[in-house]
């Protein structure tokens, strides 16, 4: 590889070493393997230069590329599935309900909110990352999961509802909430 | 059971916070947002819990080992090729 060209990918996809670490490390629960795989990533992503187009996203293109090594080497070793129910969605807030507005969530730890990140299922948890917490826009995300941009949606929503629904009760069980008054 | 204007309030929602709504939807939903307090609250209760998410993750970020790594892999490959 030339000097020049390593110059670019260096300019290119340096940049994202940060979000390709934090999606890593919610992907694969543990920092060391988190920091494995976005190695891997940046080692193939090198390897495979000559097929990123000038001009194109690079951040889409190594989440596409980390988010592949993840599951061809990585996914099997994982941990096993959640047990969270994805077909039964929590409402949204009640205005009756104690805290309608979700003030308790500043005051959740973070190790708290991550713990109920990575308890999300795989697919949900992939989208609510690039999403949520890394600020990708929805057709980047589906470009770089290989999905329909609908299929990005309806998963972000449920994700959403289900990870809010976990720390609100986590919130009530630790006292930071009050539970909700029983209907009549 | 939410009223038909609440539920398609709650489904604009994310495309409003993105600036992605068609100006006339995103009017629409200003003015039912004004009007209508539990999508209001649900508003407040969507934007606690994405700035939560957003600070849980910023506070990792890659470790000066990996970063060093990666340089390494770099230098490596440029070297052997």
């Amino acid at each position: 590889m030339s000097s020049p060209a390593v110059a670019v990918f260096e300019d290119e996809a340096l940049p994202h070493l940060d979000t390709l670490y934090r999606v890593a490390l919610r992907l694969t629960g543990d920092s060391s393997a988190a920091q494995d795989l976005v190695q891997d990533t940046m080692l193939r992503a090198l390897r495979g230069w000559k097929s990123f187009r000038p001009g194109s996203n690079a951040r889409a293109w190594l989440v596409t590329i980390l988010r592949n090594q993840f599951i061809n080497g990585w996914r099997s070793q994982k941990r096993s599935p959640s047990g969270i129910d994805m077909e039964s969605i929590p409402e949204p807030p009640d205005p009756q309900d104690p805290d309608p507005e979700g003030r308790f969530f500043t005051e959740l730890v973070d190790e708290e909110v991550l713990r109920a990140v990575d308890s999300l299922p795989d697919d949900f948890r992939e989208v609510l990352v690039l999403s949520d917490m890394e600020g990708l826009p929805y057709a980047e995300i589906a470009a770089s999961l290989e999905i329909p941009v609908g299929t990005v949606k309806s998963r972000l929503f449920r994700a959403r509802r289900i990870l809010q629904g976990q720390l609100r009760r986590y919130a009530e069980s630790t006292g930071l909430l009050a539970p909700p008054e029983p209907a009549d | 059971m939410l009223p038909p204007e609440c539920e398609m309030a709650l489904q604009q929602l994310d495309a409003f916070r993105r600036g992605e709504l068609p100006p006339d939807d995103m009017q629409s939903l200003r003015m039912h947002l004004d009007e209508c307090r539990r999508c209001f609250s649900y508003k407040l209760h969507e934007e606690a819990f994405l700035d939560r998410l957003v600070a849980a993750a910023r506070n990792a970020s890659c470790p000066e080992e990996l970063r060093a790594n990666v340089y390494r892999i770099i230098a490596k490959e440029s070297r052997d090729n």
